[in-house]
């Protein structure tokens, strides 16, 4: 049996385990992404405000504040630290785990050593209650998007009462009911564009897609969702692999913590920026084709002069190299940056990207090796991976860095920096 | 005559110290890890955090400015020293469980102990004792 577990509000129970002031079950409590923008994670008590996932931290403080609640900002040194903690507690309980984000964790039991799946779910429950003083809901079910479903099921706050967060769909009526109360687009795989098309061919609920004809969703569709409909009937065929190498684009992007008028400050900004993406992308092993820079100023001081601006350039050849895209990004920047605007934000898009084994176009008469990362990206990976990310970079990438946002709101690296130790009165 | 060999399925181990033409060296087969404090003070890494002690209640046994070892995993039990959650705020002290009352107490005599009644709804045990105490360290 396939098992999805995922934490409740996992930053939020972050940022609560070291904040005992406030109550993680009364209080309204969220996190704000890493620029103090967006609500990004959210309670149940600040849920029933009826804040949304996504809104603007402004349009949201003072409401929070009435209540007593509070916002934190976002510590990923944390979150990676308390989420490397989750997956390691359900190691001990799961085999063949694997890590799908921060706060999910697919794996098996077997079935001849577990007599009671529901009661071993409950007892993972606790366990990590106890352990890491995170609320978690389990999934259980004959495959991978059968698992899914089930925590989806889990999540829900009008049958919690019923289900106590652990949902085992082990017959077929379960899973058919279970099919039948969820939207296609609340389905594993199944994207928003994908459901308007669904959509318009009749298919609304799990249950219409789990009967749709495979040939003609493989005909209409892609042979991705067919896997997902054989799936739904309780065979496996998704591969993590289908899941994660999906990914079509890399965005890396950042609001400024002031605004920014020079163009040596916006170019180290866009530099970071591409070296961050330029980092990921060789770590999905992947190269891209095109590369997009954006810039624009802040769209909620209209009384200011706007601009918003982007530009795209096509790359002669596919490539994952820091200097090479860190070169085009800059030379993009150029082209669309103007004097006297006040900058907010400036991003990169990777676009176009294609897998290491991928068949490439090679010029005929071009010397170049399309797929060559140079030694001194590869050098400077390994100085990294070795002695923490930025531990060396480019010198473009500016060393103050005082357009970066400054964090106030954000929780310490309580588990990983002797000076930001949580305190214990004695 | 010739017939097929069967390779062989004993997998022999490669020696991971150089092999030098000189005296061989006695030490070699006696070679183990170094001590590990890591390996001493945190038993279960994934459930284990650390704490900045502030305050002198519990001394002499823990001092101000020392770093107390919080296993989350440990099972609470009455003598142990725990780390709880007392008016908002991030305690140590020893636990002692008496007649429905979980006491926390100082070893310092000039404070005084806090009672906590236990009933079975308020689950005590999770709500307020945060982790169990397993070590101290101290930098001098």
């Amino acid at each position: 049996m396939w098992v999805l577990c995922d934490i409740n509000a996992a930053y939020v129970s972050f940022c609560q385990l070291f904040n005992p002031q406030y109550d993680f079950d009364k209080t309204p409590l969220g996190v704000l992404s890493s620029n103090q923008g967006n609500v990004v994670a959210r309670n149940q008590a600040i849920k029933d405000l009826g804040i949304k996932m996504g809104e603007p931290a402004f349009k949201v403080k003072q409401l929070v504040a009435a209540h007593g609640g509070h916002l934190w900002g976002s510590n990923f040194t944390l979150f990676g630290d308390l989420s490397n903690r989750f997956h390691t507690e359900l190691e001990y309980f799961l085999f063949d785990t694997m890590r799908y984000s921060v706060d999910e964790c697919f794996g098996r039991i077997d079935i001849n050593y577990t007599k009671d799946i529901k009661e071993y779910a409950h007892i993972i429950q606790r366990t990590l209650k106890r352990n890491l003083g995170i609320g978690c809901g389990l999934g259980i079910s004959q495959t991978m998007t059968l698992a899914k479903l089930g925590s989806h099921c889990a999540k829900k706050k009008e049958w919690k009462e019923h289900t106590k967060g652990v949902v085992v769909l082990d017959s077929q009526y379960k899973i058919d009911w279970a099919l039948k109360h969820t939207p296609v687009e609340d389905i594993w795989g199944v994207g928003s564009r994908t459901t308007k098309k669904l959509n318009k061919f009749g298919i609304y609920t799990g249950y219409d897609l789990k009967n749709a004809d495979i040939s003609w969703i493989k005909k209409t569709f892609t042979v991705v969702l067919a896997r997902t409909v054989e799936e739904l009937r309780g065979k496996s065929a998704v591969e993590l692999k289908d899941v994660n190498d999906s990914r079509d684009r890399i965005c890396v992007s950042q609001s400024m913590g002031k605004p920014v008028i020079e163009l040596t400050e916006l170019s180290e900004a866009v530099t970071a920026h591409a070296t961050k993406a330029a980092f990921k992308l060789r770590r999905f092993k992947s190269y891209t084709s095109a590369i997009t820079i954006f810039i624009h100023t802040d769209s909620f001081r209209q009384a200011e002069p706007q601009y918003h601006k982007s530009q795209s350039i096509k790359l002669p050849y596919p490539t994952a190299d820091t200097s090479t895209l860190v070169s085009y990004a800059s030379f993009a920047l150029k082209a669309i940056y103007k004097k006297g605007f006040k900058y907010k934000k400036a991003g990169v898009i990777f676009e176009e990207l294609s897998l290491h084994d991928d068949m490439q176009q090679l010029e005929l008469l071009s010397e170049t090796l399309p797929l060559n990362i140079s030694s001194k990206t590869l050098v400077i990976d390994e100085i990294n991976r070795k002695f923490g990310r930025s531990a060396i970079k480019l010198a473009s990438e500016g060393f103050s860095q005082s357009w970066r946002p400054k964090d106030d709101l954000a929780p310490l690296s309580y588990t990983t920096k002797l000076s930001d130790l949580p305190i214990a009165k004695a | 005559m010739l017939s097929k060999l069967t390779p062989s399925t004993t997998e022999l181990p490669i020696a991971d110290f150089s092999v030098a033409a000189g005296f061989p060296n006695p030490c070699e087969d006696h070679l183990s890890d170094s001590i590990s404090l890591d390996e001493l003070l945190i038993k279960r890494p994934s459930s284990t955090f650390l704490f900045r002690v502030s305050g002198n209640s519990m001394s002499p046994d823990i001092t101000d400015g020392s770093i107390i070892i919080v296993d989350r995993s440990v099972t609470i039990k009455t003598g142990r020293i725990v780390l709880a959650t007392l008016d908002n705020e991030f305690v140590v002290k020893e636990l002692q469980l008496k007649n429905n009352k979980a006491v926390f107490i100082s070893k310092n005599p000039d404070f005084e102990p806090i009672e906590i009644d236990i009933d079975e709804n308020n689950d005590w045990d999770t709500h307020v004792v945060w982790g169990v105490v397993t070590g101290l360290i101290k930098v001098f």
